[in-house]
């Protein structure tokens, strides 16, 4: 295995990884959120070692949360969208009479 | 004013009927009998044109009969409008055979053009074969992607489903979307259930009929190539064909409804307002000819003339050449518009065969013949009897075998006597040189003054020919005070048709204001004595044409010019606001064709352009049905008199009156000096360099020459050209 073939191996696996991920992404958005175990809520035990349930901060509750490529490409989505969006100042409100 | 009555008659009478019609209105049956299409012509010209006979037999009389014409002047421009035969009103039948495929020329020549199309088709596609082929492999690829991915979306059932689970996505409602994706997936279980079941089918039929050996072979690639097709027809992007665009432009198939209605509003004409009013007669837009026919209803109140005289504009509506478009008034009423649309400009179409180029035809002065095409490609004929020619053009419009075209209708027959003068020098016509009583050539003085003696020799034979006529008509023998086949005919009547050609013409009238005096006279009187004079001029303005001829001709025939001022000095005058235009040719390209002015309507006429052998076959041809002999007898030198010494004889001792030498000399040499006026004979001594001055003789001071001068004015010319001593004029 020459040096080469190592590479280029390499980068079609990720490539077929990158794809096959990209899938997933856009078919389920959403995954079982691995902090809570997709529960939702986390134990706590304070100091006087009483235990206390409170929401799983990672999902907000949800027990779910969305993968981190469909996140990118929603980040990715709203750069462009800001970039290429004009917003037009807001427009006088007074009403245009003409001259005559 | 001539009347003329176009009859319908059916195919077999034609030729009958042309044989015992009138003398001014013939039927000539186009492509001899064997076609329904057909030219009426009334005295040469052709008056209307009846491409579909609507009956299978109708014979009437034949007699097309027209009222003379007043003998000297001709008509004003005639109007364009033919009246409808009586017998093609309303609730006719519609023709068994539709006209085109009746007349085997336009069977030809839709033939030809179906075949030209295909074959131009074939080639274009052949030749990008591999272009297409790539275009459909890749096509055909993406039309696979689609039609799985569409599949797939119906198994799963994301129809409506997709969009709010992306945007419960999108809003990171992870409940939403769950609840959204449970429906959908109940959904789709009896999709999926019933594809897979579908593709099993599928592909255990393939499988059978590949292992039976019935999917093999030419049946394999044919199907396989087929299912290529459909994806590729499912993969192209709509807007982008697999086949290259043919469409040029310039290319016209078919002529559509459409295109009429769209053209004729988009005129702008008061009264076309919306393309529903212009309506279609039956049998609507058809092959006619080498191009279509829409035969249309204008609304009412609005005339075809008015169309006509938009031509240019109905050319451009409909993205064609002008020459390609040939609108012309319908045979029903006068707001009925023909409009035939070549498949090709008529400056590229080829020219039928000349019917007088056949094998032993010859022709007669007093019957029309064919000389030119029209735009359809019908002959186009004239008669020589009672007509003359000007064409006028530009150099290269192909003036000279426009008259060529004239002059071999005259040449075919055995009796008429040619007379050819040619004032460009080169030898036009120097092959009939041989068939002709007299034939000059050049642009010296000594041509030109054969060309004043050809002027003067009209004169007097219409004098002669009008006596003769007087006689034939107290014997009755010339009822109409015309020439009559007849009397031409009878040896020593001294009648026999006479045709005279000047070429290049204005040579002649700047050089002698009296040869242009002369032949006008001469057109306006020989029109029925049978003698045709044809004219052929580049620079038409007053100088070189005097209006008096052109008022006088018959038959204009303007061909290439440059502008209107030319145009309308041949037609006359507002010519060009009507249409009539010679500016549409371009020299050269479009040499030969022409707007002939002279019978009812104007036609566009390209005159008859043999090639050398068939044309020279034709002058092999008249001289042997001359029978090696020159009709006619060349004109007296009159020019070889020489004025100056004619001007001693008559002189008194210290020289003569104008007015009493003109006297002298006419009744001495009539021949040399018809008609000599003081005016004209001053004219022509001053020409050749005798003062005219006062002069005392017998007591009266009148005008006159010195002796004196002209013994001077001989002894030094004769010490100048001591051997020509008979040069005339110099
Ligand atoms: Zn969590």
């Amino acid at each position: 295995m020459t040096p080469l073939t190592l590479a280029t191996a390499t980068v079609l696996v990720a490539l077929a990884a990158a794809g096959i991920y990209a899938a997933i992404c856009s078919t389920l958005p959403f995954t079982r959120c691995r902090r809570c175990e997709g529960t939702g809520y986390r134990t706590r035990t304070n100091a006087f070692g009483r235990t206390k349930l409170r929401p799983c901060r990672r999902c907000s509750g949800a027990g779910t949360h969305l993968r981190a490529g469909r996140r990118l490409y929603y980040l990715a989505r709203d750069i462009h969208a800001e970039a290429t969006t004009t917003v037009l100042p807001a427009r006088d409100s007074k009403p245009h009479k003409p001259g005559w | 004013m001539t009347e003329y009555q176009s009859n319908t008659i059916g195919l077999d009478h034609a030729n009958d009927i042309a044989d015992d019609t009138g003398e001014f209105g013939e039927v000539i049956p186009f492509d001899r009998g064997t076609d329904a299409e057909r030219v009426d012509m009334v005295d040469g010209t052709v008056v209307a044109v009846v491409d579909d006979l609507d009956r299978t037999v109708v014979a009437t009389d034949g007699n097309a009969d027209g009222d003379e014409e007043a003998s000297g002047e001709p008509d004003d421009l005639p109007s364009s409008m033919t009246w409808a035969a009586p017998d093609r009103a309303s609730g006719e039948r519609a023709p068994v055979i539709p006209p085109w495929l009746r007349s085997g020329q336009a069977r030809k020549a839709a033939a030809r053009q179906a075949v030209s199309t295909a074959r131009y088709y074939t080639a274009f596609h052949a030749v990008r074969t591999p272009l297409y082929a790539t275009k459909t492999l890749g096509y055909s690829l993406v039309g696979v992607g689609r039609v799985t991915g569409k599949v797939t979306r119906w198994a799963r059932a994301e129809e409506g489903n997709y969009e709010l689970r992306q945007q419960a996505a999108a809003s990171n409602d992870a409940y939403t979307w769950q609840a959204l994706n449970k429906v959908r997936a109940r959904e789709a279980r009896g999709r999926l259930w019933a594809l897979s079941l579908a593709v099993c089918t599928l592909l255990i039929l393939a499988t059978i009929l590949l292992t039976t050996g019935l999917l093999a072979g030419p049946v394999l690639g044919v199907s396989l190539v087929g299912l290529m097709l459909l994806f590729a027809h499912l993969g192209r992007p709509a807007d982008k064909p697999i086949l290259g665009r043919v469409a040029t432009g310039r290319k016209f198939t078919k002529l559509t409804g459409d295109l009429v209605r769209n053209a004729l509003v988009a005129l702008a004409v008061r009264g076309i307002t919306a393309p529903e009013q212009v309506e279609f007669c039956h049998p609507g837009i058809h092959r006619d000819g080498p191009g279509w026919l829409a035969r249309v209803n204008l609304p009412e109140g609005v005339t075809a003339v008015k169309v006509l005289e938009k031509r240019d504009a109905l050319a451009a509506a409909l993205r064609l050449p002008v020459d390609q478009v040939w609108p012309a008034a319908g045979p029903d009423h006068p707001g009925q518009l023909d409009l035939w649309v070549g498949y090709h400009p008529a400056s590229k179409t080829g020219q039928p065969l000349w019917s007088l180029a056949g094998d032993a035809v010859s022709t007669s002065f007093f019957e029309s013949a064919e000389f030119g095409t029209d735009e359809r490609g019908r002959p186009v004929e004239t008669t020589m009897f009672q007509r003359s020619y000007l064409l006028g053009g530009q150099p290269g419009s192909g003036k000279s075998y426009a008259a060529r075209a004239l002059v071999g209708i005259a040449m075919l027959d055995p009796t008429c006597e040619l007379k050819i003068c040619e004032f460009k020098g080169t030898g036009d016509f120097l092959d009939l040189e041989d068939l002709c009583s007299t034939y000059v050539c050049g642009v010296d003085d000594e041509a030109l003054d054969q060309g004043v003696a050809l002027g003067r020799w009209l004169v007097t034979e219409a004098e002669k020919r009008g006596r003769r006529i007087l006689a034939a008509r107290k014997r009755g023998e010339a009822p109409q005070g015309k020439v009559t086949p007849e009397l031409a005919a009878k040896p020593g009547s001294g009648l026999h048709p006479v045709c005279v050609l000047i070429d290049e013409a204005h040579e002649l009238f700047l050089y002698s204001a009296d040869a242009a005096g002369n032949i006008e006279r001469a057109i306006k009187r020989l029109r029925a004595l049978g003698v045709s004079v044809i004219l052929a001029t580049q620079i038409p303005d007053k100088s070189s044409l005097p209006p008096g001829i052109t008022r006088c001709v018959t038959n204009r025939w303007c061909l290439s010019v440059a502008g209107q001022v030319e145009n309308d000095m041949i037609l006359g005058t507002g010519a060009y606001k009507r249409g009539l235009t010679g500016t549409v040719y371009r020299p050269v390209f479009d040499a030969g064709w022409g707007c002939m002015t002279g019978g009812a309507a104007p036609v566009a006429v390209r005159s008859q352009f043999p090639d050398e052998e068939t044309w020279a076959g034709m002058v092999a041809r008249s001289a042997s049905l001359r029978g090696g002999k020159v009709v006619g007898a060349p004109i007296e030198t009159a020019p070889a008199r020489d004025l100056l010494a004619d001007l001693t004889e008559v002189a008194a001792s210290n020289g003569q009156h104008w007015d009493t030498a003109a006297e002298a000399l006419a009744e001495t040499w009539p021949e040399a000096y018809p008609h000599l006026t003081a005016a004209a004979l001053s004219d022509m001594a001053r020409t050749a360099g005798l003062a005219s001055v006062n002069v005392k003789i017998t007591g009266e001071v009148r005008r006159g020459y010195r002796r004196t001068d002209l013994v001077k004015l001989r002894t030094t010319r004769d010490e100048a050209t001591p051997v020509e001593t008979e040069g005339g004029e110099d």
